[in-house]
């Protein structure tokens, strides 16, 4: 009996049996109840241990923060001190939320230092279930997380912009009796502090910092008789002399969008330009003189120096396997690329890291910090855990740790320490690790302001996307900057109405550090060769 | 009259749960978000300030929506105008007779069953300027200058992406155009044959008539994956961010930027349902289209 | 004679050309998933030269628990959604197609546009109805998140399938006393089992392959596969082998899904899939 017409045939489908509707039916009705118990059972079998859901913790903490500021001489772990307990501390779970970049979420971590993990052995009754989501992700996750007001993470990840337009949804240390030590305060890079404060409030303590450096293939230059470059003008010289594409190109770094930003502010402020006016609004000006000489340089440097595929790398990803192999001379990126000089197979065997230099009779060096950290949501249960647990991950141990992880590729942004009092650990002077931490110093010297501000991502997307218009010779840069600035007016509008300006600029507050700054340079102990003019 | 009763009584035992979930999940949601078109909202402060229909009136004024508006349409129009009629000769061709038949059929299917973030990393990397094996492929053929880009290209960007999305949705359509032909009734191309028709003719008279259902919901369906499925979503985010420059910026994914990163929900809303706008305009103009010939 | 012949082997170039253009994309990205990193982006690119290939990426991956995890979840999920469209789907399918009710056209017409409605724009609100029915973050939650852009297009496609179904078949089985549900699973669904392999089949792709709601109605306790891949891709950030590893592996289930059901699914289905 045929169940169907046959194939083409216009022919009477026949009716089946009862016998097979029968079965025809059970098979059908029961495999969609065995389909519904099983997707039912795998996810009640795989679901996570229930939590309670406990409105409005009220936890006032008495513990202050004890982070020691002066070096420790051991490089043991110190774990946070905290009062000695009566009774065994009941076992608690907290919830962990952290980007695929962090090195803390990274406990695969190539020394196999797993700060994690190392916590929970310390503290056997608090466990940690960390969440990870690509960067891309974490704004829309955090967003939709707190729009809902549910539970979900007891510390969490910021940075700057995402701190700055959930300020609401985040707890200030104030509110939990907490307040931070003055010489904590101080020991805090300023330009770290945009991740964790906002408004005069603390929020939580930061994780990294990193800033954009110069870095120059030591042999290539040597082999040419050029002295590292002091100046933009130096720079282009340089650039001119070891440019030999395709075999090798002067200059490398990627110019995709989504990390556009970074790059083009190391131009704006080698050309001694701001992204903000200092007035009430803090306007941004990308049409500003020296961010269209910025754009220009951008695109001189990009057409003569770099290969034509970089318009579509992404960051350094992709070109820090060509640094690698040495077909670029100059990279500019975090200095973690440096760390190629550990890998017996790079063709790179020395590596010169110093400021990117600013143009001459302007300014000596201008650049680009990044910095996140880990806050602490109002709807988080264990709030005094959670401190507990990011005062940690901030600790000296800890922070040096991350660094001695950089890798020349990009397998995690591995920062510098984010305090001054841990960047002269004896582990960081070593080579190269000194080298890395001189050039960052040094850099800090200039300013480097990341501009986070609430509406960073917009202010961001508009730039960049008429950054790329000027690469790509769509418009002059005169004329990209200028629509660049017609999107940036109507932000601001709406920026300003919500949030009323003030927002935070490290770039006064780094000032006051230069000569502590130049204090720890000069106990970081270098070889003469690379030893720059400052 | 009592029969009619019962009718209706068991037509809405039958649709209850049907009622019940799109009720919930699907009525408060459009109210919600319909809403919002008429407030200044975000998402980080969720207070809604009723603005009345500036958000609409704001959409004349924007350029960037009036560019991602071009390119939007012109995505459309390339996935159908291309996408369909491949995909009826790919199912024509798949309709012949030959050895490995089956396994070609298969095929088919990958494309569509391939996440859409693999898809586009897929494409990513074939045709990165750098290390891409196409692009490279191509360049070695004299044909392509050195390290040539295509997602980087303003100009090319959203070809780019458009052929990408081809490559998922093609294969989808030859699908549901070769399960159509399968009930192609024999009789009509038998006889037609006797009467001495050419492959040609045959394809015009009697084909072509019997697929035209399957080819209004084949267009319709692409008008739909080309404006707010992966096609308009996933494929842009996996490959080119809306770059270079917003060269290939599409009102769906505009409205997700707008919405949340850039924290504008009420703006972001209102350029979501421009999209659902467009979307019944196009379905609507085909199904009459199809409705005045058949 | 000749013509035929031409034909032929025009017929034969035509299949490989359809098959090289739907299987070279993915091959390509098996072979990424293969290579080392450095092998990936250098030039020139595999395979213009040799290459170690290495199952480093496979290793990573499957030795990495949120993957696992992020299958089982995915799997789950995909499952009860498509077991939920087909029963309400089929049941709200079935009395469009059949019962003559006031509204009927209307809903029909209305089904369709719901497909169309911006699932972006309803993002928030779902979540916050969600969370109001205290199912955000469960598996129950995802489903129905899931089934809300899938059920309205399913069950447009089943009615049609339906309407292939001539009426005297009911017909016939409510005068042997039947009852309209009996003879909708009797009788109507396995005549349709290839129709309904297919809808199966496309709302198990469409959760698996889902991205929006996988992460804002997953936030701790469920979590979705797709997801897991983005992990690898930052802004600063991309280990290419490792998507490409994370991508092929979890693309497996779906294909393997379509492939296997292909055979029938090809076998004259979609009769009358528009009405």
């Amino acid at each position: 009996m045929s169940r169907k017409s046959e194939e083409g045939k216009g022919s009477i489908k026949r009716l089946d049996p009862p016998e097979e509707e029968r079965r025809k039916y059970l098979k059908t009705v029961g495999g969609l109840v065995v389909g519904l118990a099983v997707g039912g059972a795998a996810g009640w079998l795989s679901r996570a241990p229930e939590t309670v859901e406990v409105p409005g913790p009220t936890t006032t903490v008495t513990k202050t923060v004890t982070a020691p500021i002066t070096p420790t001489p051991t490089p043991t772990p110190t774990p946070t001190p905290t009062p000695t307990p009566t009774t065994p501390p009941a076992p608690l779970e907290l919830n962990f939320y952290t980007t695929g970049h962090s090195g803390f979420y990274y406990d695969v971590g190539r020394l196999g230092w797993k700060p994690i993990a190392r916590y929970m052995e310390q503290n056997p009754h608090i466990k940690i279930n960390t969440f990870v989501d690509s960067f891309f992700d974490v704004y829309t996750k955090e967003a939709t997380v707190f729009a809902a007001g549910v539970y979900a993470w007891d510390a969490a990840y910021t940075w700057g912009a995402i701190l700055a337009e959930f300020s609401e949804h985040w707890t200030p240390l104030d509110e939990m009796g907490i307040e931070l030590p003055k010489e904590v305060q101080d020991d805090i890079v300023p330009y770290s502090k945009n991740a964790v404060y906002w408004k005069g409030h603390w929020y939580g303590l930061p994780r990294m910092l990193e800033i954009f450096n110069l870095m120059a293939d030591a042999d290539a230059l040597d082999a040419e008789g050029l002295t590292f470059p002091t100046s933009y003008e130096e720079f282009l010289e340089c650039c001119e002399a070891v440019h030999d594409p395709p075999r090798r190109y002067a200059f490398g770094v990627g110019l995709k969008e989504g990390y556009l930003t970074p790059p083009y502010l190391c131009f704006l402020h080698g050309n001694g330009g701001s992204l903000w006016k200092d007035d009430a609004m803090q306007t941004v000006v990308p049409d500003s003189r020296e961010s269209i000489r910025a754009v220009e340089d951008m695109v001189y440097v990009y057409e003569n120096y770099m290969p034509p595929a970089a318009i579509e790398k992404i960051a350094f990803v992709e070109a820090c396997v060509e640094w690698w192999r040495g077909e670029y001379v100059f990279g500019l990126f975090y200095p973690w690329i440096t760390m190629v000089v550990t890998d017996p197979e790079s063709k790179v065997k020395r590596v010169y890291p110093w400021l990117w230099p600013g143009k001459k009779g302007v300014v000596r060096s201008g650049s680009e910090v990044a910095c996140e950290g880990y806050c602490i949501p109002k709807t988080a249960i264990h709030k005094g855990a959670a401190w507990d647990f990011i005062q940690y991950l901030n600790s000296r141990e800890v922070q040096v740790q991350m660094s001695l992880n950089m890798f020349w590729k990009q397998e995690n942004e591995e920062p510098i320490p984010t305090r001054w009092s841990y960047m002269t650990d004896d582990r960081l002077k070593e080579y190269p690790y000194n080298l890395i931490m001189r050039a960052s110093l040094a850099a800090l010297k200039y300013k480097a302001n990341r501009y986070e501000r609430p509406h960073y991502m917009a202010y961001a997307g508009a730039i960049e996307a008429e950054v790329m218009n000027a690469l790509t010779r769509k418009k002059t840069p005169e004329d990209a900057m200028k629509d660049a600035r017609e999107r940036c007016d109507e932000i601001l509008e709406k920026e300003y109405a919500t949030y009323g300006g003030g927002y935070y600029d490290p770039w006064p507050d780094t000032q006051k550090y230069s000569s502590r700054i130049d204090d720890l340079l000069k106990q970081i102990p270098v070889e003469e060769p690379y030893i720059f003019p400052e | 009259m009592p029969r009619f009763n019962r009718e209706v009584r068991d037509a809405l035992k039958f649709l209850l749960p049907f009622f019940v979930f799109l009720g919930v999940f699907t009525v408060y949601p459009i109210i919600a978000s319909f809403y919002y078109t008429l407030n200044d909202i975000t998402l980080s402060h969720l207070k809604p300030e009723f603005i009345g229909i500036d958000n609409y009136a704001k959409l004349f004024s924007d350029k960037l929506f009036r560019q991602a508006l071009t390119q939007t349409l012109l995505y459309l129009a390339f996935h159908t105008a291309v996408g369909v009629p491949l995909g009826l000769g790919i199912a024509l061709l798949l309709n012949e007779e030959f050895r490995g038949r089956s396994f070609a059929r298969a095929c088919l299917l990958i494309p569509w069953s391939t996440p859409p973030i693999v898809a586009a990393l897929t494409f990513f990397i074939s045709l990165n300027p750098s290390f891409g094996p196409i692009t490279y492929a191509l360049e070695q053929s004299g044909i392509f200058p050195f390290q040539f880009s295509i997602f980087g290209d303003p100009d090319l960007a959203l070809f780019g992406l458009a052929v990408v999305s081809l490559w998922k949705s093609a294969p989808l359509f030859a699908f549901i155009f070769l399960s159509a032909l399968q009930n192609l009734p024999i009789e009509a191309v038998e006889s037609a044959k006797v009467y001495g028709a050419s492959s040609f003719m045959i394809f015009r008279k009697v084909t072509l008539p019997f697929l035209k259902p399957t080819l209004a919901v084949n267009c319709i369906l692409s008008g739909i994956l080309a404006l707010s499925g992966t096609q308009a979503f996933d494929i842009v985010v996996g490959i080119t961010g809306g770059g270079p420059g917003y060269h290939t910026y599409m009102l769906y994914y505009l409205g997700y930027m707008t919405a949340f990163p850039w924290n504008d929900l009420g703006y972001g809303s209102t350029i979501s349902y421009i999209v659902t706008i467009i979307a019944v305009v196009f379905a609507t103009v085909l199904l009459k289209l199809w409705y005045k010939r058949a | 004679m000749r013509k035929w012949r031409v034909k032929r082997v025009a017929i034969y170039i035509g299949a490989i050309a359809v098959v090289l253009f739907t299987l070279t994309p993915y091959i390509l990205m098996i072979f990424t998933s293969l290579q080392r990193e450095v092998d990936l982006t250098s030039r020139p690119p595999f395979p213009f030269k040799s290459v170690t290939f290495t199952l480093d990426s496979y290793a990573y991956i499957l030795s990495y628990e949120p993957f696992a995890t992020g299958f089982l979840h995915s799997t789950a999920v995909a499952v009860m959604t498509t077991a939920f469209v087909l029963l309400a789907g089929s049941l709200g399918a079935y009395a469009i197609a059949r019962i003559r009710f006031p509204g009927r056209n209307f809903l029909f017409n209305m089904i369709v546009i719901v497909y169309m409605l911006p699932a972006l724009a309803m993002l928030i609100p779902i979540v916050v109805s969600l969370k109001i029915l205290g199912i955000l973050d469960t598996f129950i939650g995802m489903m129905f998140a899931h089934s809300i852009i899938l059920l309205p297009l399913m069950t447009w496609f089943l009615i049609g399938i339906f309407a292939s179904v001539p009426g005297d078949i009911d017909e016939a089985c409510r005068i042997d006393g039947y009852s309209r549900l009996k003879s909708l699973f009797k009788m109507v669904i396995p005549l349709t089992k290839l129709g309904f392999l297919m809808i199966l089949v496309f709302s198990f792709i469409n959760s698996w392959n889902d991205l929006m709601f996988a992460n804002t109605v997953g936030i701790v306790k469920i979590k979705l596969l797709q997801p897991r891949i983005l992990e690898f891709m930052s802004g600063a950030r991309v280990l290419y082998t490792q998507m490409a590893a994370a991508g092929i592996l979890s693309s497996l289930p779906v294909v393997a899904l379509s492939i296997i059901l292909q055979k029938q699914i090809v076998k004259g289905i979609m009769r009358g899939a528009v009405k």
